[in-house]
């Protein structure tokens, strides 16, 4: 029973790894914070084993709890605890290029710092993880048709939030991102 | 703007490119923290967390069930009481319980009292914790041996310590407490255990190294030295020996078998040395030189 739940959680923890480290870094403003976001996600996916749905589901559940531990987190609620300290120093090498400090981001970066959490954790979860809706409304534990509307009002806001902002965007691909300033 | 620009342009703030990984799972840090985890008990959530930095982990869950330290360690929601109609503060002979901003803050008066008037005070303002304050060696002092609580979400956080007047401290100076925190308006409950100084003669109840400082043999290098060199440095130090034989059980597991002196090579080899009461240490040995520590993972080894 014992060995089944460690095979079980070692395939998961192998498979979800690298997603799981790349949700906290994306969304944490230290690797020290996104390394605790991650040993606490991954303790909690051992303590609740038994929880852990089969196959691709687990993803999305852990996606679901790392998105809970997040919340804690900010809130203050989540301390350091001494196994996370192993992480830092991986998840500091993601964070040697912000993309935030690219000048042609900095704009873009400031104004979906405005957006209400909701919203940027919706258009993240599509932009950053590649979530369908479905996936969503399944890591989230809310209906289809709830995400569908809340990505809809979120993507207006930041839409509009934009171009209150007067940042457009010029695309030729995302290698070469670059939002114009419009001058008055 | 359409929904592909959007996401193209919140795509790109994205610190670690969409589709890329973090980290990997098979990398040191992968393993070290997968490591960490499995030793607790799943569901009950027995959690060892190591209070130096860089100390590796144990693998052994039967090392680990001997006794484990605790820094601070979350535990569910589901933790304490529902706090309706308690006191913020309550006091008997062996506790002082008391609200000081978000937390409940235990000071433990009297660390030989009986574990119920301990509980008593907790019940008192609405939480329940069973507190049970054990020997350990004199660098485990404060810490939180083990705990245990019934699942659930995260979020709540117990953290233990030594303090006088709201500072950290260290026994056995005066005045300084043994300290329990815990948030205000946790709900369930959780057991812990918290190290106190030992009488003489009485055993310790934590695992730990007994190289740490404080320890009887503080600064001593014993991991991976002949069993000959490391029996000199104990004997140099008048300390009393057990002896335990690490058995591999293949995919990083081991249990450990009581040896008598007797029993073991000058040559064999000993992997750790652990408090077993002041003046006394275990070594932990194996017949052949092996090429990495047993009792730890392969790729958090200690450093000696």
């Amino acid at each position: 029973m014992q060995d089944e739940r460690l095979a079980r959680f070692e395939t998961v923890y192998r498979e979800t790894y690298g997603l799981i480290t790349a949700y906290a870094a994306r969304r944490c403003h230290s690797p020290q914070d996104a390394a605790d976001v991650v040993a606490e996600t991954f303790t909690i996916a051992w303590r609740r084993v038994d929880e852990l749905p089969p196959g691709q589901a687990a993803t999305l559940w852990l996606y679901g709890v790392a998105r809970k531990v997040l919340a804690n987190h900010h809130r203050g609620q989540v301390r350091r605890q001494a196994r996370s300290v192993e992480l830092d120093d991986e998840m500091a090498d993601l964070y040697g290029d912000s993309p935030e400090s690219r000048a042609e981001l900095t704009g873009i970066a400031q104004v979906f710092r405005t957006l209400p959490d909701d919203d940027r954790e919706l258009l993240s979860m599509v932009a950053w993880e590649g979530l369908t809706r479905e996936e969503i409304a399944t890591a989230l534990g809310v209906s289809r048709n709830a995400v569908r509307i809340r990505l809809y009002r979120a993507r207006k806001r930041f839409s509009r939030a934009l171009s209150d902002a007067d940042i457009r965007l010029i695309s030729e691909g995302r290698s070469r991102l670059l939002p114009a300033e419009r001058s008055l | 703007m359409n929904d592909n620009e959007i996401d193209t342009m919140v795509g790109a703030l994205a610190r670690v490119e969409p589709g890329e990984p973090g980290g990997r799972s098979s990398g040191a840090a992968g393993q070290a923290l997968l490591a960490s985890i499995v030793t607790d008990e799943p569901a009950t959530a027995v959690a060892p967390v190591r209070v130096r930095r860089h100390r590796p982990w144990r693998l052994a869950l039967a090392a680990v069930a001997a006794g484990v330290m605790a820094v601070g360690v979350v535990v569910g929601p589901s933790l304490l009481g529902d706090g309706r109609g308690a006191a913020t503060s309550y006091a008997n002979s062996a506790v002082e319980v008391r609200l000081e901003g978000k937390d409940y803050v235990a000071r433990i008066k009297d660390p030989f009292a009986d574990h119920e008037k301990y509980s008593a005070a907790f019940k008192a303002v609405g939480l329940h914790v069973d507190l049970r304050v054990v020997p350990v060696s004199p660098s485990a002092v404060g810490d939180m041996v083990q705990i245990g609580v019934s699942g659930g979400e995260p979020g709540m956080v117990l953290t233990t310590g030594m303090e006088r007047d709201g500072k950290d401290c260290k026994a056995p100076e005066k005045g300084c407490a043994l300290v329990v925190r815990v948030p205000a308006g946790s709900t369930g409950k959780a057991w812990v255990k918290l190290g106190r100084a030992a009488r003489p003669g009485e055993s310790y109840e934590n695992a730990g190294s007994v190289t740490a400082k404080g320890e009887d043999l503080a600064g001593a290098k014993v991991r991976g030295r002949p069993f000959e060199a490391v029996m000199a440095e104990v004997r140099r130090r008048g300390l009393k020996t057990e002896f335990q034989l690490v058995v591999l059980q293949g995919n990083d597991q081991h249990t450990l078998k009581p040896l008598t002196a007797g029993q073991i090579g000058p040559d064999w080899t000993v992997w750790d040395a652990e408090p077993v009461r002041a003046g006394t240490v275990r070594l932990l040995v194996t017949r052949e030189h092996l090429d990495h520590n047993p009792l730890y993972a392969r790729d958090s080894q200690p450093r000696s």
